[in-house]
């Protein structure tokens, strides 16, 4: 049996968790306070270990998206990090969750927004290690790498001009080799004027609009 | 966002960016907590498994969408009535 965990968020607001969301494998999902602490995770208990397949992302995602339905703030927490106890969570939430928690803090109340457009939008060059560099580390890397450099070299999806009166923050990822996601942290509150602004924006005019979700994007330095 | 009715590739290009952004999300953004993550970037092996597994998966759900929409179009096709 193992502790997986989803996502973290203030234990101040740990009662309008659903109780009875589900998570992987139907595992019920509930909320881990470790003492003193002034985050809490959103976990569930395991019998087995989780194979990688949509139907885990898909419920990795479902559990945090039922907290954040009920007005919670998460930070997500990437896929698959599971634990040999409760204890163990907390141990490690102690230790690494300090940043987390001030995070939380200063965004509690916000969402994040995305646009995901297709990426036919000619976009400046920069420089890139080359593909056999990455090759080297095996494909799953270099898949996960390759996306994280075109995310580099695509500040022409950028939207904080037009949306600065509506965002917090920006982060543009390449999600496939033709597609493009822009991330937005924005408040709750404004999330019907957020959806109103980029549907003023011509080159977002047949993008996709997703959220409100937990997150994923401003969690963690560096992604 | 307008659609070509009859380009099935407009049709499922929103349901196919959905997913391709739930794996990226989910697989490549958020908290890392623990040490030992079992699809970190250093674990090489894990990640070329998982990831081939989720990309096998979108290409077959991708079909299976294509499959039923083709079976939908035969079946109003033999519905629609050729009388003025």
């Amino acid at each position: 049996m193992t502790t997986y965990l989803y996502g973290l968020i203030l234990a101040r607001n740990a009662e309008r968790v659903p109780p009875a969301a589900k998570g992987i494998a139907g595992a019920a999902v509930r909320v881990l306070h470790c003492v003193g602490g002034r985050i809490a995770g959103l976990v569930s208990t395991l019998d087995e270990p989780i194979q990688a397949s949509i139907d885990a992302v898909r419920a990795h995602d479902r559990a945090l998206q039922s907290a954040v339905d009920h007005d919670v703030t998460v930070a997500a927490v990437r896929f698959r990090q599971s634990f040999s106890t409760d204890d163990e969570v907390c141990r490690h939430l102690s230790e690494h969750g300090g940043r987390v928690a001030e995070l939380l803090d200063h965004l509690d109340g916000f969402v994040e927004m995305r646009i995901l457009a297709a990426a036919n939008v000619q976009a400046p060059r920069t420089s890139a290690p080359s593909q056999p560099e990455y090759a080297a580390a095996g494909p799953g890397v270099a898949y996960l790498q390759q996306l994280r450099d075109k995310s580099a070299q695509r500040p022409a999806y950028s939207a904080r001009t037009e949306l600065a009166a509506l965002i917090r923050d920006e982060h543009v990822t390449s999600i496939r080799e033709d597609a493009v996601a822009v991330a937005h942290l924005v408040r709750r509150s404004d999330i019907p004027a957020y959806k109103t602004a980029v549907a003023t924006i011509p080159r977002f005019s047949q993008a996709t609009v997703v959220g409100p979700f937990a997150l994923y994007s401003f969690a963690e330095p560096g992604t | 966002m307008s659609r070509d009715a009859g380009a099935l590739e407009e049709i499922y290009e929103p349901e196919q960016l959905v997913l391709s952004d739930l794996i990226n999300r989910v697989l490549d953004k958020g908290v890392v907590i623990s040490s030992t993550i079992t699809i970190s970037i250093a674990d090489v092996d894990l990640v070329e498994l998982d990831l081939r597994l989720l990309i096998s998966s979108v290409v077959a759900l991708t079909e299976q969408a294509r499959k039923r929409e083709a079976a939908r179009r035969d079946d109003v096709s033999v519905r629609v009535d050729p009388r003025p």
